[in-house]
């Protein structure tokens, strides 16, 4: 079969070894960020992580080999399948930390909202591929109808975090289609004009202080920017070189990282305390690394819609990556949102690793278009 | 494929590197430029400064009895940064304490951040408060190990021994003169603690292990002053003194063996005591001695040979007109012996042996004696008394002086200037700690008798003995002083009492007798002093009536307990009314 293994032949190797390398380091920072934990749940973390990343890189390698052209069917059905899951998410989903995102269906649990992002991806690419010669402002208003309708039903969890994945997804697909400048640039500067607004009407009052937090994280220590605090501690204290691989006494261990989420949104605080400045700046390196590679192929993608699904993917992935990290770091508000590969979050690593096999793909099957 | 999308691609790449940049400077400030600080706040969180306290040593007698020692208690503290819930924890400490909970409130909003909420809480109590604590996962609260002060005798020996104030440190008696070896010192260790306040015993950081006190054994033995308190008290009651002392010492080593004063207080309840009660009136009062005094003016006669033991003294039969002023005896006496002089307590006799040496020479001789400075023992708050130079003397004071009034001495000093006529002369250091040892045993300082100066010559010493004896004789003023079975020398003192405002209060007086057993070999000396004692009938307060009873039946115990060979036939004191029939004791 020697188109078969042209197609293995010609995968992106530097994309899956990146991909591999993240995920692997993944996986031993949350041992390292729960080993010492008592409960038996916590001790299985890094167990199932290391499954989700097997079971993704299997999904990761398919789609490579599928020719992305394919997607294009799978597109609608899987965008509709989203709509549908996150609407049932509504009845008979379950509430994690006051936000009803989580759908168990029987052994699986998983967050539709991330489900739809990733449809949603497929669906504005093609879209936004197939009808190139359309007036700017109507692919617009038809763009913001796709997304509407994900959005309005993701913020009704409530989760704010995952919608606001949604709006630079959607800036950077309409960017890389070639929407006019001067649209996006209106855009930004209404949503600009918008958020005071939606700071003082639209939070609620625990988001608001988390913005309270962010701006001065001396007020209210021991309450609302207790975590921002401890992050920065964690990773203060980290210094040069960390405090090492599942070294004693650190701020994880003693628990002051929130123990419900230091393996997955504050796996980055983590990780800074026990690897320092180098592991956060190999951590960093490895996802520009990445982040570069899938550009690349989108470079050289062969049609819109390959390019399109790529950038919307990367785009994806940086979002998660900008939010999670800008959060332990207090270069952003707290916004619960994983970061892609590392943290433990089930099924998002599926997710990414299917984004990402999309990519390999796009890359495998860009010399037979033309 | 438009080159425009590739284009934006490639503008992408450039918001990426900007973007991660900024996440790289931002680490870079973080870890390396703040890094300092926020791995002190990583400390801080987590880390908890015990304080172990040494063990404070315990206090014994000669024979090992406990004196004072510690029980174990709990300290309840509370770390400000610590507490997670105000409002819960000052209802629960409040409650389990007996705490005020407004009070409690504020002590825990203040700007401290290590707070004391209570000392002494007994270590049941402890354990309850930290079991409720944990149940409700209210953190903040620690326990510090500690050690109250307990004093198994209660008033006995209560100004000897002192006491501590809260913080440990002595504030009285030997406790205070004592601290730098009982304090020893306190430990700590770092506790790290998880976030929830429990207490990681991995993950124990730096410590160092307290020392204990060292332990300090007194010269007392409480046998014998059980002897003394017993007696003191039955004087308190029989004379209602204003205040009374009784000092046994032994002569050659200056060790004392019992000291008591009234009026005395419980230790263990040292709280209620007033201040009256607490003081160590054998160090700390001055008072005139009284004819006791005679014995130095003797001694500094007879040592300078200006007169010999049997030398006539003529006493002017009882009126001597000298300076402008009247000297008078208590009864009129013609030619005295120097011996008689004391047997008889002969103020004029005394006045005259003075003179004969001078003012100078004399005054050189009160101060051989060791009166005028402090004596060194080990009790804080010792006075020097007071002992004028001879330029400020007044014409007549070289008549009133050698009667021991003019002066002001303790009671400690005239026990010690006897000491010197019962051990041939040496003017001797009291002491009250025979030795210190520490927590394990080991000797670390042990007493040694030390000798200030050769006061007079052993062969003055043993004359002034010799007349002494008289005084306790039938002929002489203290018959009553008597013990059967042994020679005993001493001396009579009557003083009337100084009023503070200047002058001498009438018809009060203090009254003395300080005498030492064996006359031949003292095994020990003896002081009893009773300041405005109360007889049934005023013209019988005298030395010599009231001291000297109290002196024979505390010797003659203290005899039987120190297992004195009586060597003499058995002769009774004579009673009271006797001796003051036939012999008029002197003022």
């Amino acid at each position: 079969m020697t188109p078969f293994f042209r197609k293995l032949l010609g995968l992106n190797w530097l994309l899956l070894a990146n991909m591999l390398a993240l995920a692997i380091f993944g996986v031993v920072a949350i041992y390292s960020a729960t080993y010492m934990r008592e409960d038996s749940a916590a001790a299985e973390f890094w167990r199932k992580q290391a499954n989700w990343v097997a079971v993704g890189f299997f999904a990761f390698m398919i789609t490579s080999l599928i020719d992305y052209r394919w997607i294009r069917w799978g597109a609608l059905p899987m965008y509709l399948a989203g709509l549908f899951f996150l609407i049932l998410t509504k009845f008979i989903g379950s509430k994690v930390y006051g936000a009803r995102s989580w759908l168990h269906l029987g052994p699986i649990n998983f967050q539709p909202a991330q489900l739809a992002v990733v449809a949603g991806i497929m669906v504005l690419a093609l879209f936004l591929s197939q009808f190139r010669q359309m007036h700017p402002m109507l692919r617009l208003l038809l763009c913001g109808a796709i997304v509407a309708a994900p959005i309005l039903l993701i913020l009704m969890q409530p989760d704010l975090g995952e919608c606001i994945i949604w709006l630079p997804v959607l800036m950077a697909l309409l960017f890389a289609a070639g929407l006019p400048l001067r649209y996006l640039i209106c855009i930004i500067l209404i949503l600009l004009a918008f958020i005071p607004i939606a700071v003082n009407l639209g939070l609620k009052p625990y988001q608001q202080q988390r913005i309270t937090a962010f701006i001065n994280p001396d007020i209210d220590k021991q309450g609302a920017s207790w975590a921002i605090n401890q992050s920065l501690i964690a990773i203060g204290s980290g210094g040069w070189a960390g405090k090492g691989f599942k070294a004693p006494n650190t701020q994880i261990e003693l628990g002051f990282l929130p123990a419900t989420a230091v393996h997955n949104d504050y796996i980055f605080s983590a990780i800074g305390e026990q690897w320092g400045f180098v592991g956060g700046m190999f951590l960093i390196g490895g996802f520009a690394l990445l982040l570069v590679t899938c550009l690349f192929v989108a470079f050289f993608a062969g049609d819109q819609f390959g390019l399109l699904l790529v950038v919307g993917v990367t785009a994806l992935i940086f979002t998660h990556i900008f939010q999670n990290v800008g959060m332990t770091i207090s270069m952003l508000p707290i916004t619960g949102v994983p970061l892609p590969l590392i943290s433990y979050s089930g099924s998002f690593v599926l997710m990414i690793m299917f984004g990402l096999g999309i990519v390999n793909s796009v890359w495998v099957h860009r010399k037979f278009a033309r | 494929m438009k080159w425009n999308s590739r284009i934006r691609c490639a503008l992408a790449c450039l918001a990426f590197t900007a973007v991660f940049s900024g996440f790289s400077f931002r680490l870079i400030y973080l870890q390396m430029i703040k890094h300092d600080e926020y791995a002190g706040l990583a400390a801080e969180k987590h880390v908890y400064k015990q304080i172990i306290y040494a063990e404070r040593g315990a206090i014994f007698d000669a024979n090992n009895e406990v004196l004072a020692h510690n029980v174990p208690v709990e300290t309840v503290v509370a770390d400000a940064t610590h507490l997670n819930n105000l409002d819960a924890i000052v209802d629960l400490v409040g409650d389990e304490l007996k705490i005020s909970a407004r009070e409690l409130a504020a002590k825990l909003r203040g700007d401290r951040r290590y707070i004391v909420i209570k000392r002494e809480v007994p270590k049941a109590l402890a354990a309850v408060l930290r079991e409720k604590l944990r149940a409700r996962n209210l953190r903040g609260i620690y326990f510090e190990h500690d050690a109250t002060r307990i004093y198994p005798n209660g008033s006995m020996l209560c100004h000897v021994i002192g006491f501590t104030d809260f913080d440990h440190r002595g504030i009285q008696g030997v406790e205070a003169s004592m601290e730098e070896y009982l304090h020893g010192q306190d430990g700590y260790r770092y506790i790290e603690h998880n976030c929830a306040g429990q207490e990681i015993v991995l993950y124990r950081g730096q410590e160092r292990a307290p020392r204990n006190g060292y332990q300090v054994h007194l010269t007392v033995d409480l046998n014998l002053q059980n002897i003394v308190e017993n007696e003191i008290d039955s004087a308190m009651r029989e004379y209602t003194p204003q205040k009374a002392t009784i000092i046994l010492m032994r002569p050659q080593t200056g060790e004392i063996l019992a000291m008591a004063n009234r009026p005395n207080f419980d230790l263990n309840l040292r709280a209620d005591a007033k201040p009256e009660q607490m003081k160590n009136r054998a160090i700390i009062d001055m008072m005139e001695p009284g004819s006791t005094f005679k014995i130095v003016t003797a001694a500094a006669a007879l040592n300078e040979r200006t007169v010999r033991p049997d030398s006539m003294i003529f006493c002017e039969n009882g009126v001597w007109n000298f300076g402008g002023s009247a000297l008078h005896d208590h009864r009129p006496f013609g030619e005295l012996s120097v011996q008689d002089i004391l047997v008889k307590s002969s103020n004029i006799g005394a006045a005259k042996l003075a003179c004969s040496v001078g003012e100078q020479k004399f005054y050189e001789y009160i101060r051989r004696f060791g009166f005028g400075e402090r004596t060194g023992i080990e009790l804080p708050g010792e006075i020097s008394g007071l002992i004028r130079p001879p330029q400020s003397w007044s014409k007549i004071s070289i008549t009133r002086i050698p009667m021991g009034h003019e002066i002001g001495v303790t009671p400690l000093q005239m026990t010690v200037a006897m000491a010197a006529i019962a051990n041939g002369g040496k003017l001797i250091t009291p002491r009250m700690v025979k030795s210190i040892t520490s927590d394990d045993g080991k000797t670390l300082s042990s007493l040694s008798p030390v000798v200030l100066r050769q006061a007079i010559s052993p062969q003055t010493a043993r004359q002034i003995g010799d007349a002494l004896r008289g005084v306790v004789s039938d002929r002489g003023t203290a018959a009553a002083a008597a013990v059967p079975g042994f020679t005993i020398a001493g001396k009579t003192g009557t003083a009337q009492k100084v009023d503070p405002k200047g002058g001498y209060e009438k018809g009060k007086y203090v009254v003395s007798f300080s005498g030492y057993l064996p006359a031949d070999h003292p095994e020990f000396v003896g002081l009893v002093v009773l300041d405005d004692a109360h007889t049934n009938k005023p013209e019988l307060n005298y030395g010599g009536l009231v001291a000297g009873p109290i002196f024979s039946r505390v010797a003659e115990q203290a005899a039987r307990y120190l297992d004195l060979q009586p060597h003499e036939e058995i002769r009774k004191a004579l009673p009271v009314e006797r001796v003051a029939l036939t012999n008029v004791p002197p003022r």
